[in-house]
């Protein structure tokens, strides 16, 4: 057939999305922060050696006060700056962990529900409606008070709250999807409902689940922050959210140690929010037409 | 023995006392290679009977055999292997292809799950499938949004056929196609059931096209078949009202500005009788109390009609 | 032909990257049917949207003139244009469903039209939309002005199109796939009545469509439109009695009406190769890449419309 010839030669639908949202600058300053962020994490032993915790200096030097601790010291004479460096890796690892968490259990009960529909569907749901109707900080709060309160339980903990809204998002994609013809092809060939639901189906369901869960992180990480300004995270590490914590009381004398960490907090929510931006509007096919 | 018959099916929806019956009691019978085309307008259920056919819906009572087994009510681990032997190639072209699936994946994922072949072999298949139905090689490894409407039809079709069915069903298959590509696509079909003998239930709204694909056809209303005959007898000899309503409703140069009209409609079927009796120009008393039963007019022409074959000017006089 | 209603003069529709419709030029004369018949891409349906003034954000009409009653649309304001649009020109589109309010009443709909344009009193226009109706032969027009989008069916919503339509007497009427959502049946219905008002009324009719059985059966002239421009133009009765140019015939030959008796068992159909391709990338005929009589000229110079007897052109150096 001559008609192979006339059509146009497109990339795939993945490379198209990558392109548009490098031409976000929103999104890319998104990228930014969190480089800079993932970098302080990754190197932070080599960044600021040693424990965070030891005392290194006199209490209460301001920033800029002495050049070795450029953001200053505590009232216990401990460096911020190697806090904060620290305290990055809890807060992403945090973030991530619960992200992951509630997406393998929102997925796999959305994907469930939205698949099968009927029984199935309406027993899913009143799980999510069970799980959604306390304040999810306050489940949170029980939930790390019954358990250790270590890092992986706060992970656990933020994730196991924080599923249900993946869940909704996922059964109505794949209800969404369920009707469309490539899937009764998909019937009609007698695939199992394992590989329609992981294979034809979910992958079509992504996009809104990646965008969703960037916003997640972030949501994950100011409940860490939440958690360990209340003392309730894990007392052995240092996280901006107990920096914030332990500031708060010096908040007229040294506002600095409170700020310095909670404008990390903002920036890492931000970026996290920025990119989840750009990914929606990269991955939207209606806006996606505009290039 | 017929490759497929279906005897007496149902299909019905909605709660058990207000049913809506989308199939309402059709039979019929299809040989092996040969291509039966089913006509009627939307709502008239011959989606709803094909997707019975394929048992992607549960009919409500009836017997679907294919093959000499009984598939009515068989459960998903025994279809399997039926599966294989009856495909569907659907309307429209862009929403019956996986859209992050390229066509290497999706005319592969077939040959894996039935166990037919697997690497190289399969491949091999597969690169033959598409030249069959006139895909290059290079158009393997492209996503279906890289393909027009045409093409991507061709795609469905490899799909459908890839297994080797022996019953291929064809909804509405060329309905989204421009005109210059409906012939191309009609060929295809024709040539690759002259080459590789699958049997065509063959589904439109379409009359001029059922006409010119089909061995015989069957006219659909409300759920039930009302007339079924070969496909030149049927034009020529139409015995069914509907019938004839639909053939005079194909605009056509030889009626210019007269067409022949059905009166206006005036909402659903009767309570009782033919289901036709309401937007019937030959409706008699008779139509609205007693509900014709399919029977035979001549040979391998059936009608359901207490007044086939009468105009509707011999009716007024 | 009198004056003629809409009179279309090299009309060129361009988007950013691409200039779908070019040098279009056509007349439709008073009570006079003309159809645009095209497959996908042909720019048939954004001919008549220019005309409605409706284009896409991004289209423009970069040259040519749409005439409508001693004006040219395409220098108008967009409030202008409003007045003209359900007043002098009425317009009719492929779906029933969408195109009415599913939260208003038919009558109040109708009312709507008819104040906006006509102004007059709620009664005056309530007794009028009864009449338009009655006009477009739906059963008890009265009851039905209290009726809902919903409660109709298909070709129901597809008369009330009609009568909102012709609601302000236009001189002219765009239907654009009117029938294209409905039975074959319901579409003869609807046709017939749309052909009734143009006799009845005096109307001319814009018919665009894809489906040539329609044109054959209901217009009196064609536009054959490929990739964005005009291949024929000819009275409908003398294009299917004898096609001049390539692609009229071949498309008149595709279809499986063409082939009578004929069916799958004794032949292929005659079919035209390849695909529909754009106009944008085309020096020469933008038919030429799937033409069976090509000249090596025809690729690199575009033929242009000529005369083949009083009322026939075609864009083709082949066609005899």
């Amino acid at each position: 057939m001559t008609d192979m010839t006339t059509t146009t030669a497109m990339a795939p639908a993945g490379s198209r999305a990558l392109r548009l949202f490098l031409r976000n600058p929103n999104a890319v300053a998104g990228m930014l922060i969190l480089a800079t962020v993932l970098f302080a994490a990754i190197f932070a032993d080599l960044l600021a050696p040693g424990d965070p915790l030891t005392m290194v200096a006199q209490p209460f030097l301001w920033p800029g006060q002495n050049p070795a601790y450029p953001l200053g010291t505590d009232m216990m004479g401990r460096d911020v700056l190697a806090g904060i460096i620290h305290g990055s890796r809890v807060s992403l690892a945090v973030g991530l962990a619960a992200t992951a968490t509630s997406l393998l259990i929102g997925t796999l009960v959305g994907a469930i529900t939205g698949y099968y529909g009927g029984w199935i569907d309406r027993v899913g749901m009143n799980l999510v409606e069970i799980v959604q109707t306390p304040p999810n900080f306050l489940l949170l709060v029980v939930i790390v008070a019954i358990w250790q309160p270590n890092l992986p339980t706060v992970a656990i903990g933020i994730g196991a709250v924080s599923w249900p809204t993946l869940a909704r998002l996922v059964r109505g994609e794949f209800r969404a999807i369920r009707g469309k013809e490539f899937v009764t092809a998909a019937h009609s060939l007698g695939f199992s409902d394992a590989r329609i639901i992981f294979r034809e189906v979910l992958p079509n369901a992504l996009p809104p689940v990646v965008v969703t869960s960037s916003v997640l992180v972030a949501t994950a990480i100011l409940m860490e922050s939440a958690l360990s300004f209340l003392g309730l995270s894990d007392p052995n590490r240092v996280s901006w959210g107990s920096m914030i914590g332990e500031g708060r009381e010096m908040l007229r004398t040294a506002w600095y140690l409170a700020a310095v960490p909670g404008l990390c907090i903002f920036s890492t929510v931000l970026a996290f929010n920025l990119i989840g931006d750009g990914l929606n509007d990269a991955m939207n096919p209606r806006l996606a037409g505009r290039e | 023995m017929p490759l497929l018959s279906v005897e007496d099916l149902h299909v019905h929806y909605g709660s058990a006392h207000a049913p809506v019956r989308a199939v309402d009691g059709v039979s019929l019978a299809l040989d092996a290679g040969e291509t039966l085309g089913l006509v009627g307008e939307s709502g008239c259920g011959k989606s709803t009977l094909s997707h019975a056919i394929l048992r992607l819906g549960r009919p409500t009572s009836g017997r679907i055999v294919f093959e000499g087994q009984d598939i009515t009510t068989q459960s998903r681990r025994k279809l399997a292997p039926v599966r294989s032997g009856m495909q569907m190639i659907f309307q429209d072209p862009y929403a019956s292809l996986n859209p992050r699936q390229t066509i290497r994946k999706i005319l592969t994922a077939p040959l894996h799950v039935h166990g037919i072949a697997r690497g190289r072999e399969a491949a091999e298949i597969v690169t033959g499938m598409a030249e069959a139905v006139g895909l290059g090689p290079d158009a393997l490894d492209r996503f279906p949004h890289e393909f027009s409407g045409g093409q991507r039809q061709r795609i469905g079709i490899a799909r459908a056929l890839i297994l080797k069915p022996r019953l291929v069903i064809c909804d509405e298959p060329v309905s989204a196609l421009d005109l210059s590509i409906q012939a191309q696509i009609l060929n295809l079909l024709r040539r690759l059931q002259a080459e590789r003998g699958p049997a065509y239930l063959f589904i439109s709204h379409d009359l001029s096209v059922v006409r010119y694909i089909s061995d015989r056809i069957a006219v659909m209303y409300l759920g039930r078949i009302v007339e079924m005959a070969p496909a030149h007898r049927l034009w020529q000899d139409p015995l069914h009202p509907y019938t004839r309503a639909l053939i005079g409703a194909i605009p056509d140069a030889t009626r210019r500005r007269a067409p022949d009209l059905l009166p206006p409609e005036t909402g659903g079927r009767p309570a009782a009788g033919c289901r036709f009796a309401n937007r019937c120009p030959l409706a008699s008393a008779r139509c609205l109390t007693e509900d014709p039963a399919l029977h035979r007019a001549s040979h391998g022409h059936q009608v359901a009609c207490h007044h086939p074959g009468t105009s509707a000017a011999a009716a007024v006089a | 032909m009198n004056a003629p209603v809409l009179d279309i003069e090299g009309l060129d529709i361009a988007f950013p990257m691409a200039r779908p419709v070019q040098n279009l030029s056509f007349q439709v004369g008073a009570g006079e049917t003309l159809a645009v018949v095209g497959e996908s891409g042909s720019g048939k349906s954004l001919t008549a949207l220019a005309v409605m003034g409706l284009l896409p954000p991004r289209a423009r009409i970069a040259a040519g003139s749409i005439r409508f009653g001693g004006r040219d649309l395409t220098g108008l304001k967009p409030r202008e244009m409003q007045d003209i649009r359900g007043g002098e020109i009425g317009m009719i589109f492929q779906e029933p469903m969408t195109s009415l309010n599913p939260v208003m009443t038919i009558g109040r709909q109708i009312t709507e039209v008819i104040r906006q344009h006509d102004g007059g009193t709620e009664e005056a226009a309530r007794g009028r939309a009864a009449e338009l109706l009655d006009l477009v032969r739906i059963p008890d027009p009265v009851a039905k002005l209290d009726a809902w989008p919903h409660e109709l069916s298909g070709g129901m919503r597809q008369r009330v199109m009609i009568a909102m339509a012709v609601a302000c007497r236009p001189s002219l009427l765009i239907a654009d796939e009117p029938t294209t959502a409905l039975d074959v049946t319901i579409q003869a219905q609807v046709l017939d009545l749309i052909d009734g008002l143009r006799r009845d009324l005096g109307i001319a009719v814009l018919l665009i469509t894809h489906d040539l059985g329609l044109v054959a059966q209901w217009a009196d002239r064609v536009v054959v439109m490929y990739a964005g421009r005009p291949m024929e133009i000819a009275g409908a009765e003398a294009l299917f009695a004898r096609p001049r140019h390539p692609y009229s015939q071949g498309l008149i030959s595709a279809s499986p009406r063409a082939q009578g008796d004929r069916g799958f068992r004794d032949g292929p159909l005659p079919e035209i190769p390849g695909n529909v391709g754009s106009a944008a990338s085309l020096v020469g005929c933008s038919f030429a890449p799937r033409c069976p009589v090509a000249l090596p000229d025809c690729a690199t110079r575009r033929p242009a419309l000529r005369q083949l007897g009083a009322a026939h052109a075609v864009a083709c150096p082949v066609a005899k």
